[in-house]
């Protein structure tokens, strides 16, 4: 392993570690709570910048979402499944099959075009879900999803017993989508981006990739709704609709969609942003929308790029020293 | 290896490629030539899965390839370069190559993301394949240099490179002399001369007549998407029906 | 049912048609022009709501002044946008897109701020009024909507066929590189489609306004029933959009008769996934996605 591989390993594993001690000791539920929808939000950007790496623009994913969500809630109040954790799994899995089943005709299509299928697709959940009240208690939603059972003896009901586990879960997820990303199924993803066709002629079928990329980013994304009713009981239609969707890509852009880092920080700095500026919360889709036009004019390499901007900015400003006095 | 039977493309009312037969067998170094619009590219297309064709029939290899998809037929030995878009920009040159010899790994996903020893191994073969290419077409010393930033010339040598990592039993090459200075236009016929020496067979679109005269043993001379005229060099050359195609436009013929 | 209900019925297809057909047009103008899907298209058509419903029922201007304002102003948004957003990122349509995403939120936010997010009415000077024809009476608010809808319509077949910005923008919608290398300025045809576009979507939403009630978040449903209509209609097609339309607006007005609204999006939502794969380029369209 070179220098570079090593230390950013040495990073991760650092950040990793103050992480898990800081939810062993810090015991403040509303930080915690905030953590949570940190992590959570963090898988979903990550998982929806590994469909962009595809070269596919993603406007379905909270649809996915949702579908994990009701799924989780359904099977386990309505069908009265014992198993949090099996509900957890066919969520995810779920919301991977759906996307497989309208991938294939959808990623058919270029550009544009197949973004805007996924407004389609949101619409459809979050009215069928709507719609459907005997199952899915309509806009009312469903109340009472249990808490996921105990593991190893650890019961889930404490806020920090639930910052644990979305370490976990965040920590298997980006494991996971890191591997395919640096995996020759990444680099044929990058190549699918770049020259859809040439990627053809050599050998690559584009179709599998594309579907493939969608079905690993739906399957997150529905993992991640199953997890959350389980975190908060309670699951409504609207709650990871068109709006959240939108969120989710500003994540990524603003963090830096080319860097793998990039919708961690912006996940993370977009979903704390709200908390710290409660008096602006009103304003924050306006705000979130601002920052996404300074940054796609400004910074398009998004904020991961920062500091690489601003030690070129300090080189020129030294190389311009010498000649400002002669 | 290639038989081509009636291939034909109609565009509405336009006949772009009109009942066009071809056979090819291995070892040859067939030229496809016509004045521009002739329906060479268009040819192409139909034979390697981009355009469906609206009759006739391809067969590779004794298999019906027609209408097939594109990676389908690169995966069964018919691979072509391209004229436009030919390589992947962002990309190192290397890192091309190495895209493209993942065609016939035999790698499957799982042993690609837990980067088993039979999968280090099997990169290991095409990174060490991909800086022979490099070396092959001319450009080694290149490697890591980003591809969309290389000279015209280098990037369709980089496109012949991407179409023989797939370990092509028949290369179609669409217009590799395109915007070539001298110099580049002998490298090139030098490289495709040596890849038929060593067995290649080889279908070749070209403008540039000279060139494709002095390397391809045979010809189909496309116009208006019909064929006509086929046969060696000597024969095209004194054909009265192939002179007035070439006379009708501004070609840079011989 | 007898003959009243039906020609109710038919009346509000029409309706649906003539409103649906007013967005669909502007989408498929900047669409064509400008090879972005505008999101916050449907935005557009709430804003030209919230400014009539202002100027008519705030500040009490007259109705028609009101709706001229609300169209001007739709419209001058649309140019605005265009210059000093979507300009600056014509070969990254990709990009464009994203930021037309953030526009819907800007709208939806600023709109909500000022006018808080209960629902609003307005009405029009001719409210309640009645056309009687064979024993019927419908609605005069829904004729208008109607003869407004397909005169515009027929305005503007006419302005792409005969004024030379017209044919110019036919013209790149066609072929946007050949286009632009005879000397059409992208620029100005771009400032043009938006400003159409906008206007007509100002229009629809300050005619439809007084019919339903108004919520900063109406704009939703009006984009996706455009973008389902130039999809079935045929992308950069005119008179596809019209049918497109025609088909959308009377499967709204009538499949609610015999069940759910929701029923019709969903029915919406089948034809463009069957459109999509099995004639991408729509009834009418010029090429396929």
């Amino acid at each position: 392993m070179n220098k570079t591989k090593r230390s950013r390993f040495g990073i991760a594993a650092v950040f990793l570690v103050a992480l898990v001690l800081f939810g062993v000791f810090y015991s403040g539920d509303y930080v915690l709570h905030v953590g949570v929808l940190v992590m959570i939000n963090v898988v979903l950007a990550s998982s929806l910048r590994l469909i962009n790496l595809s070269g596919q623009l993603s406007l379905a994913h909270g649809g996915f979402v949702t579908l994990g969500a009701y799924a989780s809630a359904v099977l386990l109040t309505k069908v009265g499944m014992s198993s949090t954790w099996l509900a957890l799994l066919i969520s995810a899995v779920l919301a991977a099959v759906i996307a497989v089943v309208i991938g294939i005709p959808f990623t058919r299509l270029k550009g544009i075009y197949f973004t805007i299928t996924g407004i389609f697709f949101v619409q459809v959940i979050v009215l069928t879900v709507q719609q459907w009240r005997s199952i899915t208690g309509g806009n009312g939603g469903l109340q009472g999803v249990p808490r996921p059972d105990s593991i190893l003896g650890i019961e889930f009901a404490s806020k920090t017993s639930f910052f644990m586990l979305a370490i976990v879960l965040m920590v298997v997820s980006l494991v996971i989508l890191w591997a395919i990303e640096r995996s020759r199924i990444g680099m044929t993803f990058l190549g699918i981006k770049q020259a859809d066709s040439l990627a053809e002629s050599i050998g690559i079928n584009t179709t599998v990739y594309k579907v493939a990329a969608f079905a690993i980013g739906g399957f997150f994304a529905g993992l991640m709704g199953g997890f959350y009713v389980q975190y908060v009981s309670a699951v409504d239609p609207t709650v990871f609709g068109f709006l959240p969707t939108i969120y989710m890509l500003i994540y990524v852009i603003v963090g830096g969609e080319d860097s793998f880092l990039g919708p961690m920080v912006g996940a993370a700095l977009l979903t704390i942003l709200p908390e710290v500026a409660r008096p602006l919360q009103s304003w924050m889709p306006l705000l979130f929308a601002a920052i996404l036009m300074v940054i796609i004019f400004l910074l398009p390499e998004g904020l991961v790029g920062l500091p690489h901007r601003l030690v070129g900015v300090l080189k020129k400003r030294t190389k311009e020293q010498p000649d400002a006095t002669s | 290896m290639l038989r081509v039977k009636g291939l034909t493309k109609n565009f509405g009312g336009l006949k772009a490629v009109g009942s066009v037969d071809l056979s090819i067998e291995p070892g040859q170094l067939v030229g496809l030539i016509g004045p521009n619009g002739a329906g060479k590219t268009t040819f192409f297309n139909l034979l390697t899965g981009y355009l469906r064709p609206s009759s006739g029939k391809v067969t590779f290899e004794g298999k019906n390839v027609t209408g097939k998809k594109p990676h389908y037929i690169a995966g069964r030995g018919m691979v072509r370069s391209f004229q436009q878009n030919a390589i992947f920009a962002d990309f190192t040159a290397l890192e091309n190559l190495i895209l493209a010899g993942h065609i016939h790994s035999g790698l499957n996903c799982w042993q690609a993301i837990l980067k088993t020893k039979t999968c280090r191994r099997r990169e290991r073969e095409i990174y060490e394949k991909a800086e022979e290419t490099l070396e092959l077409v001319g450009i080694g010393d290149l490697a890591n240099a980003q591809a969309g930033s290389l000279a015209h010339g280098h990037k369709r040598m980089l496109g012949i490179g991407l179409a023989l990592m797939c370990e092509p039993k028949l290369l179609l090459l669409d217009e590799p002399l395109a915007g070539m200075n001298i110099a580049e236009v002998d490298d090139t016929l030098v490289l495709v001369r040596r890849l038929w020496e060593d067995g290649l067979t080889i279908l070749l679109i070209e403008h540039n007549m000279r060139a494709a005269m002095s390397v391809c043993e045979r010809f189909l001379v496309l116009n208006f998407g019909r064929t006509i005229a086929e046969g060696t060099p000597e024969e095209i050359r004194s054909n009265p029906e192939v002179v007035k195609a070439y006379l009708g436009t501004a070609a840079d013929a011989a | 049912m007898g003959d009243a209900s039906i020609l109710q019925a038919v009346l509000n297809g029409l309706t649906s048609s003539g409103q649906y057909i007013l967005v669909a047009l502007g989408l498929t103008l900047v669409l064509s022009i400008m090879n972005i899907v505008q999101l916050a298209h449907g935005e557009v058509y709430m804003i030209g709501s919230y400014v009539v419903y202002y100027f008519s029922t705030s500040l009490g201007l007259n109705f028609y002044l009101s709706f001229i304002i609300a169209v001007v102003a739709a419209g001058v948004l649309g140019i605005i946008l265009e210059r000093y957003f979507l300009r600056p990122f014509r070969a990254r349509p990709d990009k464009a897109m994203v930021l037309t995403a953030g526009f819907i939120l800007v709208f939806q936010n600023l709109v909500l701020a000022i006018a808080t997010g209960t629902p609003k009415t307005y009405k029009t000077p001719y409210e309640g009024a009645v056309l009687t024809i064979g024993g019927s009476a419908l609605s005069v608010e829904r004729v208008v909507i109607i003869i407004v809808a397909f005169v515009l319509i027929a305005a503007l077949f006419l302005f792409i066929r005969f004024s030379r910005n017209g044919q110019a923008m036919e013209a790149i919608s066609q072929e946007r590189e050949g286009a632009a290398l005879q000397g059409i300025s992208v620029d100005r045809l771009s400032a043009i489609a938006m400003f159409v576009g906008c206007a007509l979507a100002g229009i629809a939403g300050g005619l439809v306004g007084s019919l339903f009630s108004l919520l900063p978040t109406m704009g939703g449903t009006v984009l996706i029933k455009g973008i389902t209509i130039i999809i079935l209609g045929g992308l950069g097609s005119i008179p596809g959009t019209v049918i497109g339309g025609l088909v959308i607006g009377f499967l709204d007005g009538l499949i609610p008769l015999f069940t759910t609204q929701y029923v019709a999006s969903l029915i919406g939502f089948i034809i463009v996934i069957l459109i999509l794969l099995f004639r991408p380029r729509g009834l009418m369209g010029h090429e396929s996605p």
